[in-house]
């Protein structure tokens, strides 16, 4: 047994440091700029495209995203191995949509450079119709990726220019050279390269790397959102989640476990047709439809049953008694916790009910009625402990759903648990936040799922961990 | 004098006002109350982000901030013109004329002399300018509120008054004034920097973008600093939170509320008859973070928070007519101050062309917007300039519903439907093209979809195919940075008070459209430094006449706000966001 748990416990790394990847790589990939999230409402600094970039780089810098993002970069040798280092997402997303195109990095560089040359030429040409027209084009380039769009662009740039004599004598060789660059990126297009793949070693200094320094010793760094450190605002969710959840999930077993066995032992008669279509029921409502219903009719005195608090965890004043705080708890707990035990109950009832079914059927059972034993005997000695298994199951995927929290529940009563920080971290791009939410929820499902074998064992003695014993 | 240039004409049209609860509620009404006193609960959508104001960027976080900290200037939540909070008077305004800032502006604060943080000190001139070196330091995350602070290079203070002081500006700029006083509040230096580690470095030196950048990289004292002040602490600790307002955190539980205790022996109390912006009259203000609408209106109808904006237009309209609601609460539906507008690409082919874009604003319908979507609860907009404006130009009238006028419009730009397909099309550059164009919108409001769909079925009419294409909010503006898209969605907040066109209209600015040209950029850039209010409503008029005529944007409608105030309280609605000032809400008589 303790060699099994060794054995699991160690397994637990390579799994670990798997879903890291995973969940480092999915936000690579998804859409938004965290940077962004520092820089909104900086109304007037868009207005100045240097400042912006000058910002936005000391943005990037303090959230290390100016380092590779992984040890390695496994790619094709159409991409240059210093992408990184083009820190602006935008532009980075622009030259990769580029490179995925036409395959020829040199000439891309070149014909971004050549961007770059004829801004500077422009900024410093005489002002005038033209030339303002041209600046206000030119920066588009850096980001537009399809040949339509550029081209129209390269035009516009192009007749402003020829339109002024003296900006022609100033900026047209930048532009000649501009527009050539990009003949080159279209003519000399290189998808060759594509087919060949590439491996780049980037070093330890990389963005995985010192994230996941940092989590290995419980630091999963600080929120965006708040600067707030990540662990403090997952134990504040966790609590009310696990109040929540754990009030539930015991409820829903006390009540559904009997139910189950009741069902099984009077099977076929009426009692268990009227239970079980009770149960199917409630089965078949959806909890963000029982939810709403409940809040509406139950929390406001538009229908005159204004019974319960509509939302929140209550906030007993610090000098209440201990039966004002419960009070003020109970009431505001108590709908979220129905709504939350009734679907749960409906299935286990059902699951206990058809295992229990199946072992009332079972010789040992007949075996141990013909010795004379009482009903109860037979029922919870006999039958009731063969028929745990699956029930057993099913809390370890029960466990890591009442840590990660139940979302919906939590949005409509308003509860600060878990899964609303989940939803609000990722709508808000918090990224710490998420990845500390996965990974608690990595290590909890785990655990779980270590705790349904152990108990396994102990509910059933023929179950054995360890092979060799 | 110039001053009174600038400000004198604001009221003008925002005479209207707002004021909730003006009348008595009878004695059976109140009965029914659940809530009573002058505690106030308002509702946030999300949790404040900390309450560092140099720090924090959300509005949320504003709304409480704004309790804790105060300005040199406020706004008022009427007329909409800058008040004095912290300092004693508007400051007096004066042009350099000569010296390193020619050219630029000089503006002379003196803050009140009762005017004390809660340890007794008194707020000084050295608080200010500690505040502004803290965000210009560039360790310190606040790269948003920089340029606003750029053209301040100098602050004198007055030798014989600590309290009083000189900000040297190196360029004239309309919105200055608010630029100076209303960036930030004003943070005790004792507090927010116990070492001192910008104490030596001058402001001077801070502003100078250069040597401040060299000293980041060399000079310890400035990532100590930001190191300290960025800790959770100043965002979070209540023992660390601490400024001149009238109230103090009281407490704060992660989305669940946020409390704020008005100060016993608040220093503004006395002052507040004569300077209303220092008024503060509940005890206590909670605020509730409760991000799902049908949450909060339950929550509304139980009495379990008193003020609510941004209501939901249909739940608005609802409520107007639920006596439930109705006993208890006071419905306003004040200005505010954002505008919803249909952005056109006008270097697309098939837009480039002025008169089809005009032909897009008689295709749509926006009256059956207004009325099916909004019940009722928007205003028409022809230019980028609220009607609440003075310097709106009024010759500019909304475009009407004109179908016929569209396609006359078309025919004239060379569009029409050859192909009988019931939809125009003309030859660009030897191709057959279809007048079909793409509209981005934002599949998180459920509104933005209705509204694309009536557009669309407004702009069949008229011989235009609006195909709906519905991206993530990320990635509608990365389209329209790189302006790749036909048609998109847009809104944008707009000034309380004036309106500098240079982000979204000058070439050089973060314009989506493409409009502009030489004489429109030099119009702009004339119009952000002209302080007489005659010749810049001139510049206003003559922008928005070239706006008007090219189009590049489709002006839809400006939402009212949405407010709920318990009929306890009466309080002015405001066009500022959200709607209400908490500290304003007074319990009636």
């Amino acid at each position: 047994m303790l060699r099994y748990l060794i054995r699991r416990l160690l397994w637990f790394v390579p799994t670990l440091v798997v879903i890291t990847i995973v969940t480092f790589g999915l936000s690579q990939r998804t859409p938004g700029d965290p940077v962004a999230v520092f820089l909104d409402n900086v109304g007037s600094l868009e207005s100045d495209p240097a400042a912006y970039q000058r910002a936005y780089y000391e943005v990037a810098q303090s959230l290390g995203l100016d380092k590779p993002a992984f040890y390695f970069t496994l790619t094709t040798r159409a991409y240059p191995r210093d992408l990184y280092k083009e820190v602006n997402r935008d532009r980075r997303t622009c030259l990769r949509s580029l490179i995925a195109q036409y395959g020829n990095w040199p000439q891309i560089k070149n014909y971004y450079d050549g961007i770059a040359a004829l801004e500077t030429r422009l900024s410093a040409a005489t002002e005038g119709q033209s030339a303002t027209t041209a600046r206000a084009t030119v920066r588009l380039l850096y980001l537009q990726d399809e040949d339509p769009v550029i081209r129209i662009n390269l035009d516009t740039i192009g007749n402003a220019i020829q339109a002024d004599s003296v900006l022609k004598s100033q900026v047209f060789a930048a532009f000649d050279s501009l527009s050539k660059a990009y003949e080159q990126v279209t003519s000399q297009a290189g998808p060759a390269k594509h087919y060949l793949p590439a491996l780049y070693w980037n070093g330890f200094d990389n963005q995985y790397h010192n994230w996941l320094k940092k989590v290995l010793v419980g630091n999963f760094g600080r929120s965006y959102a708040n600067r707030q450190p990540v662990t403090d605002r997952l134990w504040v969710a966790l609590r009310w989640t696990l109040v929540i959840n754990g009030i539930a999930i015991v409820l829903a077993y006390l009540i559904a476990v009997p139910l189950g066995v009741y069902t099984a032992i009077h099977r076929g008669k009426r009692q268990d047709s009227w239970i079980t279509t009770l149960l199917f029921m409630l089965h078949s409502l959806p909890v963000f439809w029982v939810a709403t219903l409940l809040l509406i009719f139950f929390t406001t005195p538009e229908y005159g049953m204004d019974w319960f608090p509509t939302m929140g965890v209550g906030e007993p004043s610090s000098d209440a008694s201990f039966f004002e705080r419960l009070f003020i708890r109970v009431s505001h707990l108590a709908l979220p916790v129905f709504c939350l035990t009734y679907g749960a109950l409906a299935f286990i009832a059902r699951q206990m009910r058809g295992s229990m079914t199946e072992a009332l059927q079972q010789d040992f059972v007949r075996t141990a009625r013909a010795k004379g034993l009482t009903q109860r005997q037979v029922i919870w000695k006999h039958a009731f402990r063969n028929a745990l298994s699956p029930i057993i199951t099913m809390l370890g995927s029960v466990l890591p759903a009442a840590i990660a929290g139940s979302v919906v529940i939590e949005v409509i009563f308003n509860i600060p648990g878990m899964g609303k920080l989940t939803v609000d971290a990722i709508y808000s791009k918090d990224w710490p936040v998420v990845y500390g939410v996965l990974i608690l929820s990595a290590i909890v499902t785990m655990a779980g799922i270590l705790l349904a074998d152990i108990l396994y064992a102990l509910a059933d003695p023929r179950v054995k961990l360890d092979k060799k014993q | 004098m110039m001053r009174n240039a600038i400000y004198s004409a604001f009221l003008l049209s925002l005479t209207v006002l707002f004021v909730l609860g003006g009348c008595k509620s009878d004695k059976k009404e109140q009965a029914n109350w659940k809530r009573k006193g002058s505690d106030v609960i308002v509702r946030l959508d999300a949790d404040p982000d900390g309450l560092n104001p140099v720090l924090s960027s959300t509005g949320y976080a504003t709304i409480v901030c704004n309790q804790i900290f105060s300005y040199l200037l406020f706004i008022d939540p009427v007329t909409l013109q800058l008040v004095p909070q912290l300092a004693k008077s508007l400051p007096a305004v004066e042009e350099i004329t000569s010296g390193p800032y020619a050219g630029g502006v000089a503006y002379t604060f003196e803050i009140h002399d009762e005017a004390v943080w809660d340890d007794g000190k008194p707020v000084t001139a050295n608080d200010y300018i500690f505040t502004l070196k803290a965000a210009l330091n560039p360790l310190v995350n606040a790269a948003r509120y920089r340029s606003f602070l750029s053209f301040i290079k100098d602050i004198q203070v007055d030798p014989a008054n600590p309290k009083k002081f000189t900000v040297l500006t190196n360029e004239k700029y309309i919105l200055g004034e608010e630029a100076v006083a209303t960036t930030l509040p004003v943070l005790p230096a004792h507090l927010y920097d116990p070492q001192g580690f910008l104490s030596a470095i001058s402001y001077k030196d801070m502003a100078d973008e250069a040597k401040i950048a060299d000293m980041a990289a060399k000079d310890q004292r400035l990532k100590q600093f930001a190191d300290a002040f960025q800790s959770p602490e100043t965002m979070n600790n209540k023992a660390r939170i601490s400024g001149s307002g009238p109230y103090r955190l009281e407490s704060w539980v992660q989305g669940q509320s946020v409390e704020v205790i008005k100060k016993d022996n608040y220093w503004g109390d006395k002052l507040a008859d004569k300077f209303p912006a220092l008024a503060a009259y509940p005890d206590k203000l909670v605020f509730k973070p409760i991000g799902n609408a049908a949450t909060a209106l339950a929550a509304l109808k139980a009495e379990e928070i008193d003020v609510m904006a941004d209501i939901d237009p249909k739940d608005f309209t609802d409520m107007k007519n639920d006596k439930l609601i109705n006993d208890r609460y006071n419905l306003a539906t004040p200005i505010s101050l954002s505008s919803f507008f249909i952005y056109i690409n006008t270097q697309n082919p098939k837009l480039n062309d002025k008169r089809v874009r005009q032909a897009l604003a008689y295709a749509i319908n926006v009256d059956e917007i207004i009325n099916t979507l909004y019940f009722g609860l928007a205003e028409r907009l022809s230019s980028p300039v609220l009607p609440s404006k003075d310097y709106r130009n009024t010759d500019l009238k909304e475009v009407p519903y004109d179908p016929a006028k569209a396609k006359e419009l078309l025919k004239a730009a060379g569009w029409m439907d050859s192909n009988n397909n019931g939809t125009v099309d003309k030859m660009i550059n030897g191709k057959l093209t279809e007048l079909s164009v793409t509209y981005l919108i934002s599949p998180q409001r459920e509104i933005s979809k209705n509204i694309a769909l009536l557009m669309q079925d407004n702009a069949r009419k008229a011989g235009i195919g609006i195909e709906i294409v519905s991206k993530e909010f990320p990635e509608i503006i990365a389209s329209l940075k790189k302006r790749d898209y036909e048609l998109s969605s847009g809104g944008r907040t707009v000034s309380p008070t004036l309106w500098d066109p240079m982000q979204s209209w000058h070439t050089q600015g973060d314009n989506r459209t493409g409009f502009g040209n030489a004489s429109s950029d030099s119009l702009i850039e004339q119009l952000r430094i002209t302080l007489d209010k005659t010749k810049r409503d001139a510049m206003y008029k003559q922008l928005q006449a070239i706006i008007y005529d090219e189009q590049p944007e489709v002006y839809l409608y400006a939402p009212s706000g949405r407010l709920a105030v318990h009929k306890r309280f009466e309080t002015p609605a405001t066009a500022m966001y959200p709607g209400f000032f908490a500290n304003l809400i007074k319990l009636k008589d």
